[in-house]
C-alpha cells in the first residue's frame, strides 16, 4: 500500500510527533503532513486499515486459556488494545476482550501490570 | 435415550505449597460430579504456574482444569466444593456448550484437549517496534504508531 510519493522529505528529528492525538479526526491532516514519518505514505490520513486476523484465519481460536494470543491484544500495562488499533472486527474484538477478562479472573493475565 | 446435557469447564487455582492437595481436591470434585450424575470428561493439571497477580499473597498457584457434562445443579455442587475448600484460591466456571452428547463428548475429549493445547503458536511478524521482547501494539496515545509494518 505504500506510495512512494512524499510531498516533503520527512523531518528526521521528530518521527512520531502527533502526540496531541488530533491527527485522527481527519480534516486537519493535510496541514500536518510534514510531521509524519514518510512510511505513512505522504498525505494519507489513516494508517492502513488492518484486516481482522480472526476473520482472515478462522482456525485461530479465541480462548481465555490461550494467553499467548491474548497477550498480543493487550498493552504492556495489561490494557486491552482498542479495535481501531488492533484492526479486529467488532465481533472478534468482543470475544477477544471477553477472553481477556476471563483470563484476568484466573490470573492468567494481569488486571494491571506495573512492570514497565 | 440420548443424553444431551450441558458441557462445562472449571479452572481452579490451588495454593502452591501444599503437598498432595491437587489429588484431594480432584477427588472431592469427582465425587460431587458423581453425586449429581454428571460425566467427568477429564482433569488436567497445568502444574505450578506463576500468576499474573498475587492471590491471597501467593504469586504462584497450581492450576487445574476440569471438564464435565451435566445439569445446572452440578455446577452449584462443584463450585460449592471448591468454595468450601480453603486450599482453593480461585475458581472459574464456563459453560462451553448448551447441548452435547455426554458419551460422545467423553470419547472425543482427549483429542480435542490435545488440539487445544497445541493451539497454533502464532507466527507474529515482528513489528520492529517491539522493544524488550514485547511484540504487541504500543500503548501510546498516538494511534498512528502502527505504520512500521507497511514496509515490504
Amino acid at each position: 500500500m505504500k506510495t512512494n510519493y512524499t510531498p516533503r522529505p520527512s523531518t528526521g528529528g521528530a518521527p512520531r510527533e502527533g502526540g496531541g492525538g488530533g491527527g485522527r479526526d481527519g480534516g486537519r491532516d493535510s496541514g500536518r503532513g510534514e510531521d509524519r514519518d514518510d512510511d505513512r505514505g505522504g498525505g494519507r490520513r489513516f494508517g492502513r486499515r488492518r484486516v481482522c486476523r480472526f476473520c482472515a484465519d478462522i482456525a485461530i481460536p479465541i480462548d481465555y486459556k490461550d494467553t499467548n494470543t491474548l497477550k498480543y491484544f493487550t498493552s504492556e500495562r495489561g490494557k486491552i488494545i482498542p479495535r481501531r488499533i488492533s484492526g479486529n472486527c467488532q465481533k472478534h474484538q468482543k470475544s477477544v476482550s471477553r477472553a481477556i477478562k476471563q483470563a484476568r479472573n484466573v490470573a492468567l493475565l494481569p488486571y494491571v501490570s506495573s512492570k514497565i | 435415550m440420548s443424553t444431551h446435557v450441558r458441557e462445562y469447564e472449571t479452572v481452579y487455582i490451588l495454593k502452591p505449597d501444599v503437598e498432595g492437595i491437587a489429588a484431594k481436591v480432584a477427588e472431592k470434585v469427582t465425587k460431587a460430579i458423581d453425586r449429581e450424575k454428571g460425566t467427568l470428561l477429564g482433569i488436567e493439571e497445568w502444574g505450578k504456574k506463576k500468576l499474573s497477580y498475587d492471590i491471597l499473597k501467593n504469586n504462584r498457584g497450581v492450576i487445574v482444569q476440569i471438564g464435565y457434562c451435566g445439569g445446572g445443579n452440578l455446577v452449584n455442587e462443584v463450585e460449592r466444593e471448591l468454595r468450601l475448600d480453603d486450599q482453593v484460591m480461585r475458581h472459574f466456571t464456563l459453560k462451553l456448550s448448551d447441548s452435547v452428547d455426554a458419551e460422545k463428548r467423553k470419547a472425543e475429549y482427549a483429542t480435542t484437549k490435545r488440539a487445544r493445547r497445541e493451539a497454533p503458536e502464532e507466527d507474529e511478524r515482528d513489528d520492529g517496534g517491539g522493544r524488550d521482547g514485547y511484540r504487541g501494539f504500543r500503548d501510546d496515545r498516538d494511534d498512528m504508531g502502527m505504520g512500521d509494518e507497511d514496509e515490504g
